[in-house]
């Protein structure tokens, strides 16, 4: 005990033992820093250092997808017929594709493509999935039943089916590709916000709010979907990754993104078949698709454990 | 308090709550209980887990609708309301004190919305002034209102609910289990806060629990519950100093006093074997199968409640005779 | 005279991202041969961290069992255990009881192998020979038909059974010192009485020494020899059980007995309450930690912790009310009838 030695050597005067009796006002004060659950994750994805490396890599890629073009001297499209196939060099930084153009601007160009069908594709899926599986899981019952079975429906549908369907009826391309890949990817999402509606409509809170009279659209958005944000933050993050690797080989396979434009998977797909002799071709775009994904992933990782309330000390 | 001539404020009548349980069998929670509670007293309501006291105060409040029986507050039906103001205006009129501290709150809210909810729901004007005096009715700072649950302890965040509760001005609350999850010395704050309250507000409680000297200091009457149905009723001390059903008796002998010479020179009244399963029981008298008096007709019809001394209800076939 | 357990100097600290939480402070205390020992207080006080320490179960990071604490057990210093001595010691010397029956039993596993797992750890037996005292010692907590339950799982059994097993595990061992932590309160009041009788033979039986730890004083006037009171961090009272209950002399223990509802008081007469929760013990008081809500609280609570005072043999307190200076001041010569005021 820290102070024992000291009061032994103190005296104690009789003033000391004047009674002073209780402050009943601090007696209930709390001390620990007014902290919210937002900031409190914050602060613990801030520790977790693979995951910030991952964001700043995402958040560098993102910009040099933005702005690298109109900066770098070289157009995506602009062909240098004399020196085909050349390695990376001071002027073309990752080298020449087979038909003479700057690898560099492409990757950046393309990347647009990749990192919007990600983005836009988890923002439909996200949209359609929460509202479906919110709906769900709310009003349960008959209900609950009917949706989900669709649901198990469109999950038995093989996607490549419904892709190539889509390039038939809308023809090839980033809009068809995209009405392709989310006509059933939102059903993850829809699958575990009803589970966690449903998990939540056990808790009390959301008896409470009955009990006071809430109406139920206010149950929804006060209550529920606040409590559910983490899950759909975490599995949109991991579903970006998806997006961009199922857009990246469906334009490897050539059903995706048509000539000129270009995306990740399609420079991938040309540089394939130059591998053997010049390899920088498959390498960067490779390098692009595999690196973001693995950010991506990290990143959601971490903010799984951010969010998540027993890893809190 | 002459309570024959006064009008109850609740009534329930051959209450019914029966949950499906796989597929054609059914789990009866509470099965065919009764009882009244007049304005400005606290009725009890004690049983061990499983005997359906917290499902008969959810389904007195209408949290789940009744299969079977009625619930009459101040004079009306409120168990088959249809009207979509009526039924609000219920929700106004009796509240609910819940019994988990750490689930019973929105982690995402501050205090001061969780208070406020209710208010706005029946725009109860106030605002922020009135949250303040609220939090002070409990004991809090005003200070609270602007922070999370999760940086209470769990006997501030059961004032918060029941700050929560008082928002919207009701006559009835029930307390369901409210302090159960709570330390002993907290227990006592709660349980002061709360017949302060009623003294000043002039509120009636239904005060479900099972912690018996608890609710024998809170309750003016208490009902026993086992495996939903009531088993005995009647004034506070008269049960716990005259029990008079046998499960009643095992139940009260159980409880731990906090006295070294009572407590290690008590005989216990042994209840052997475990609660039986409200799934698909059986005709007859529920306690039948660890009860020591038990006859042949025990297991025919279900006895139900009958006065056996003024004021004092048992639902026995034994003791009828 | 040496016991056979003898905490001295315990200091337990857990670091989190606020700060150093000082869970355990100064914590001295010793247990007997067939002995119960209850450590009563309510929660955060440190009755479940000093028994984890006592297991050696302190979670190191974000824990920290601080240099300068000790725990002897029959006289060696288990703080100082290897990571295999530690293993021998729990079950074989030391078992502890957990709490709640339903989330400390693995729900895939069957009951019987969750014993025979315990057993065969540390007797070199065979699978025939461990399921032969499997059924023994299910058949001591007295579960019925032990040979068929065996192969059942946790979620076939109700509360009070999965106490009976857990009760068993602990048991398996023939361990000397049963440390049982809030066995009782997740379940019915009749259960509860059951699964005390149960412990209580049990310790007849073998002789065994038991630490119980509990914010129910109803059990512990049943089951405790001693008690000791704690209060953020710390022990504040330690005596027998008839010293504590009829001549406390600390007014914590003083306030908690009375917290609880008297038969004798009228119907919802007010209870006597202790304001405000404890402090946080991050950043404890440097006085006495009751302080703040203190009826008596004087000007040296706040200044300086209290030393430890003998009331009678075996009976101490921690308290500035029992300093000269005090009794002088305030003309009383026993503590109890300041608190009665």
């Amino acid at each position: 005990m820290p102070n024992q030695k000291d009061s032994q050597k103190v005296v104690l005067t009789e003033e000391m033992f004047h009674r002073v009796g209780v402050d009943e006002h601090s007696s209930e004060n709390v001390v620990r820093p007014n902290i919210s659950y937002w900031q409190d994750a914050w602060r613990r994805l801030k520790q977790n250092k693979v995951a910030i490396v991952s964001m700043s890599f995402l958040i560098f890629v993102a910009l040099m997808c933005i702005f690298a073009p109109h900066i770098y001297p070289h157009a995506f499209d602009e062909q240098i017929i004399e020196h085909t196939n050349q390695g990376p060099t001071a002027s073309h930084i990752f080298g020449l594709d087979d038909l003479g153009r700057d690898i560099f601007a492409r990757v950046w160009v393309g990347g647009r493509v990749s990192l919007a069908i990600g983005v836009i594709g988890a923002a439909i899926s996200l949209a359609v999935g929460v509202l479906y599986g919110g709906i769900s899981g709310y009003f349960g019952g008959a209900i609950d039943n009917v949706m989900m079975r669709i649901v198990e429906i469109l999950v038995g549908i093989p996607y490549m089916i419904v892709v190539i369907l889509m390039s038939i009826i809308l023809g090839k391309g980033m809009g068809s590709l995209l009405v392709a890949l989310c006509f059933t990817s939102w059903t993850g999402l829809a699958r575990l916000v009803r589970g966690q509606v449903i998990n939540l409509m056990e808790s009390e809170y959301i008896l409470a709010a009955k009990a006071l009279g809430t109406p139920t659209y206010k149950i929804i958005f006060r209550h529920l979907l606040p409590n559910t944000l983490s899950i759909i933050i975490v599995e949109t993050t991991f579903s970006i990754p998806s997006f961009i690797f199922a857009e990246s080989f469906l334009s490897f396979i050539g059903m995706g993104i048509q000539p000129p434009n270009t995306s990740w998977g399609a420079m991938a797909a040309l540089g394939q078949q130059q591998m053997s002799n010049y390899p920088h071709e498959l390498l960067f775009p490779a390098l692009a698709i595999s690196l973001t994904m693995l950010a991506f992933n990290l990143l959601g990782d971490g903010l799984r454990d951010a969010f998540d309330p027993k890893l809190r000390q | 308090m002459n309570m024959e001539t006064r009008e109850p404020l609740v009534k329930v009548s051959h209450l019914k709550k029966y949950f499906p349980v796989q597929g054609k069998r059914v789990l009866k929670a509470v099965d065919d209980v009764s009882f009244e509670i007049y304005p400005g007293e606290t009725l009890g309501l004690v049983g061990e887990s499983g005997c359906g006291k917290t499902t008969c105060g959810r389904t007195v409040l209408g949290l789940y609708p009744a299969t079977g029986g009625s619930i009459e507050y101040d004079g009306k039906d409120i168990s088959r309301l249809k009207d979509k103001k009526e039924i609000l205006k219920f929700k106004k009129n009796a509240q609910m004190i819940f019994q988990d501290p750490y689930a019973s709150l929105n982690p995402r809210m501050t205090v001061g919305d969780i208070i406020s909810e209710g208010m706005e729901n029946h725009h109860i004007p106030g605002g922020h002034t009135r949250v303040q005096e609220l939090l002070g009715m409990v004991g809090l700072n005003k200070e609270h209102a602007n922070r999370f649950p999760h940086e209470f302890s769990g006997g501030q965040r059961q004032r918060i609910g029941i700050a929560r509760a008082l928002a919207v001005e009701p006559d009835f609350i029930v307390c369901d289990e409210p302090i159960s999850a709570l330390d002993v010395s907290i227990q006592a704050q709660v349980v002061n806060l709360l017949i302060r309250l009623q003294e000043e507000l002039g509120l009636t409680y239904l005060f479900i629990a099972h912690d018996l000297s608890m609710v024998r200091h809170i309750s003016d009457r208490v009902g026993v519950m086992y495996m939903g149905q009531l088993v005995e009723l009647g004034k506070s001390q008269e049960v716990y100093n005259h029990p008079i059903h046998f499960y009643t008796q095992a139940l009260l002998s159980a409880i731990p006093v906090p006295d070294p010479d009572i407590e290690r020179n008590k005989t216990v009244l042994p209840l052997e074997g475990e609660v039986g399963s409200p799934i698909d029981s059986a005709p007859g008298c529920r306690f039948k199968g660890r009860c020591k008096r038990a006859t042949e007709a025990c297991g025919k019809v279900t006895p139900s409640l009958r006065e056996v001394e003024k004021g004092h209800f048992v639902a026995c076939h034994v003791i009828d005779n | 005279m040496s016991h056979l357990l003898e905490v001295n100097n315990l200091n337990v600290s857990f670091h989190t991202y606020a700060g150093e939480v000082q869970a355990v402070r100064g914590v001295s205390l010793h247990l007997d041969k067939e002995e119960t020992l209850a450590i009563v207080g309510e929660s955060g006080c440190g009755k479940t961290v000093t028994s984890k320490a006592i297991m050696g179960l302190i979670p190191d990071p974000p824990g920290e069992v601080k240099k300068g604490s000790e725990i002897l057990y029959k006289d060696k210093n288990i703080l100082k255990y290897s990571k295999k001595k530690w293993q021998d010691y729990r079950g074989e010397d030391a078992a502890m009881i957990f709490q709640d029956p339903m989330t400390s039993l693995n729900p895939t596993m069957k009951i019987g192998r969750q014993i025979q797992e315990g057993i065969r750890k540390h007797q070199k037996i065979s699978k025939q020979e461990a399921r032969k005292k499997t059924i023994e010692l299910l058949k001591m907590v007295n579960i019925p038909n032990p040979e068929e339950r065996l192969d059942q799982y946790p979620h076939e059994f109700s509360g009070g059974m999965r106490q009976r097993v857990m009760i068993a595990i602990a048991l398996s061992c023939n361990p000397n010192i049963m440390i049982a932590d809030e066995p009782t309160t997740a379940l019915d009041v009749t259960i509860q009485a059951q699964i005390l009788n149960l412990l209580r033979e049990i310790q007849k039986k073998n002789h065994s020494s038991i630490i119980m730890i509990t914010h129910d004083l109803g059990v512990v006037a049943g089951m405790a020899d001693r008690i000791a009171v704690m209060y953020a961090g710390e022990i504040v009272e330690e005596g027998s059980v008839r010293e504590i209950f009829k001549n406390p002399q600390h007014p914590y223990t003083y306030a908690m007995l009375n917290a609880v509802p008297n038969p004798e008081l009228e119907s919802k007469a007010e209870l006597h309450v202790i304001k405000g929760t404890p402090p946080d013990l991050i950043s404890p008081p440097k006085g006495c930690p009751f302080a703040s809500r203190c009826k008596f609280c004087m000007q040296v609570c706040h200044e300086y912790e209290p030393e430890k005072t003998e009331i009678s043999e075996g009976h101490f307190s921690k308290c500035w009310l029992h300093h000269q200076t005090a009794k002088k001041l305030y003309k009383f010569d026993n503590v109890r009838s300041v608190m009665a005021e």
